[in-house]
């Protein structure tokens, strides 16, 4: 009985084509856009992670909170940096870098940039490569010299034409300029915690606090974490150092790119929900649609429905040939939608230039709830269809 | 002890017992509410037919004699009254009881034939089979045959709207035969056929009632009525035989 429902079914649509590409549309649509949003949603996750991961995961930064005061801020000194070292379990570094917006000049070029002051382990706990020279040293700390490492857009636009290594560039810092010996080149390398490395550049910590600002405190550490330690349990424990340390939990800010990832996720989880939420409005809508059309199917083929009930049929027999209609439209909306929502989908990814990762949970997803879609708005139609009269159904013209 | 009750049993059943009709009606009634009035379209109505009669049932329009052909079809339950149909009271039936009787006991032939316009005549002679869950390779079989009986095994690939009147009402009375039913319920079967095509058809339900089925065709035709060995006449809800 079933196949013949079947048979019935596309014979019904083959004689209203236009009718019936025009009542499923509503769940090809709505189909579409589920796949569509997941498969999208989740290139998105994917590539923040891809990119989160190629920046380093495994850094954690602290630094005071926006509104704490000097008694805080004195709290975060040198020192501190050796305690959190030796007592945070999966702490490999500590590295306390303090940083400021200088004008750096080169004969008549000029260029404003970001001087940090950093120590040796810096190269270490962010992995930058110099392109040549050599990275601060800890002689260059321990004597305070003069030198300075480019960051590599910067080393261009400061040297166009010429080889920056041993070269002087003057840091003017309120009208008083002073001169710092190139002694390395950074290789270009993706931002990361807010850190622009290829438009800095650096300088010995104890040079930065003592000749260009003379600050007791250190504004940020960045800690490097050990590997195979989880970055997260790890932020969590630096966390509760500095509250036990401070005493308020607005006092300090603790970041990662993990806890920055997680956040993304999570963000991008929310808006992906709310958006297939959407598009499950627009099934529903279709599913409507559906029902729609069914009604009418049902009111057109009364007499059908007459004489096949007095050929024997029985309600049930009735109620099956309509409900498997209504589920082959919603089937065949969804084929459609899912077909169109690949395509969409992989048109999304690569101009967005993601990678086009389709989830087989939409696809399960949609076909489960547009035939879902088609048992539940094709059940009214065909239980009237059912209860029809015998006698009325066939006099009817 | 055993063999002794056997033959008891045995000469019981030898006793001549009167035959069961295969309709029979005690005080048929059916109400219809028209809006605010209540029609009374039978107004009791006592009937026994017998198994193998050619009957008809006459009337003017409004006489009653559709919603008796309703009744005695299963398409409809009267308000009160019994109905008995081949040894089952059909007369207190829920919908889906109702339906498998009118596929396994009852055939009909409809004025306007009622094919289904969109299938092949083959299909539409196989569909009362789908319904009494015959399987396909046998459904086919027994329709070809009922096509063939009626003469028309050449159109088993045709659409109803490709044959003739007589054709079309040929192929309702494959599809009534094929369940192979007790009765046979003709409403008007020749009203719509001009004299000749329905001579024809009438001489086919000469041939299935001599074959053994109970035809009752139901007309306002006194031609029909006279061609039938029984007749009965309905007025205002009542019978006058």
């Amino acid at each position: 009985m079933f196949f013949e429902n079947l048979k019935l079914g596309f014979k019904d649509f083959g004689s209203n084509k236009l009718r019936t590409a025009l009542s499923v549309l509503g769940i090809v649509i709505g189909v579409a856009s589920v796949i569509t949003i997941t498969t999208l949603g989740g290139s998105a996750t994917s590539s923040i992670q891809e990119e989160v991961e190629g920046a380093g995961l495994n850094v954690i930064a602290v630094f005071p909170g926006r509104d704490s005061d000097k008694e805080v801020r004195r709290l975060f000194t040198q020192e501190l940096a050796v305690e959190i070292e030796e007592t945070i379990e999966g702490v490999q570094d500590v590295l306390p870098v303090n940083s400021g917006q200088y004008l750096l000049r080169i004969g008549k070029n000029s260029y404003q940039s970001t001087v940090y002051g950093v120590d040796e382990d810096f190269q270490s706990v962010f992995g930058c490569e110099t392109e040549s020279g050599s990275f601060i040293t800890s002689q260059d700390n321990e004597k305070r010299r003069s030198v300075i490492v480019l960051g590599s857009e910067i080393a261009s636009e400061l040297f166009p034409d010429e080889d920056p290594l041993g070269k002087h560039v003057r840091v003017f810092r309120e009208g008083v300029a002073r001169s710092f010996k190139v002694v390395g080149v950074l290789m270009e390398r993706t931002e990361t915690m807010r850190v622009d490395f290829d438009t800095s550049v650096y300088i010995p910590y104890s040079t930065y606090t003592q000749r260009l600002h003379r600050v007791e405190n250190v504004e940020d550490y960045f800690i490097g974490t050990a590997e195979g330690t989880d970055v997260l349990e790890t932020a969590d424990r630096v966390g509760d150092f500095f509250l036990d340390l401070t005493g308020s939990s607005e006092a300090y800010r603790v970041m990662s790119p993990a806890t920055m990832a997680e956040m993304y996720t999570g963000i991008t989880k929310t808006l992906n929900l709310f958006l297939t939420g959407v598009a499950a409005i627009s099934l529903i809508v279709g599913g409507i649609g559906i029902m729609n059309i069914m009604l009418v199917s049902v009111a057109e083929r009364t007499k059908e429905i007459g004489i096949r009930k007095a050929l024997g049929a029985s309600p049930r027999a009735i109620r099956g040939q309509f409900l498997t209609e209504a589920v082959i439209l919603t089937a065949l909306g969804g084929i459609i939608g899912m077909v169109l929502g690949s395509g969409l989908s992989f048109l999304g990814t690569s101009l967005l230039g993601w990678s086009f990762t389709p989830g087989p949970a939409a696809y399960l997803l949609s076909v489960v709830f547009s035939c879902s879609v088609g048992i539940f708005f094709g059940l009214y139609p065909a239980h009237r269809a059912s209860k029809l009269k015998p006698v009325d159904a066939l006099s009817f013209e | 002890m055993t063999t002794r009750t056997l033959v008891d049993e045995e000469i019981r059943t030898e006793e001549p017992v009167k035959v069961m009709p295969i309709i029979h009606a005690v005080n048929l009634k059916r109400d219809y509410l028209l809006g605010q009035t209540v029609v009374r379209a039978l107004r009791g109505v006592s009937l026994d037919i017998e198994r193998g009669e050619l009957l008809s049932i006459m009337g003017p329009s409004g006489s009653g004699k559709s919603t008796l052909m309703h009744l005695i079809g299963c398409l409809d339950t009267p308000t009160s009254g019994s109905l008995v149909l081949d040894s089952t009271d059909v007369s207190r039936m829920n919908e889906e009881e109702l339906a498998y009787t009118r596929n396994r006991k009852i055939g009909f032939v409809f004025q306007q034939f009622n094919l289904l316009h969109r299938m092949t005549v083959l299909d539409n002679v196989m569909t009362p089979l789908m319904y009494a869950g015959v399987a396909q390779k046998e459904r086919k079989l027994r329709a070809t045959d009922a096509l063939d009986r009626v003469g028309l095994s050449d159109r088993l690939g045709h659409r109803p709207a490709e044959l003739s009147g007589g054709q079309r009402q040929r192929v309702a009375i494959a599809r009534a035969l094929v369940t192979e039913p007790s009765i046979i319920l003709a409403d008007e079967p020749t009203g719509a056929l001009d004299t000749d095509t329905g001579r024809t058809i009438l001489d086919l339900f000469t041939r299935i009632n001599d074959e053994g089925k109970t035809v009752i065709v139901v007309t306002h035709d006194p031609d029909i009525s006279r061609f039938c060995k029984r007749n009965i006449t309905l007025r205002d809800g009542l019978l006058e035989e």
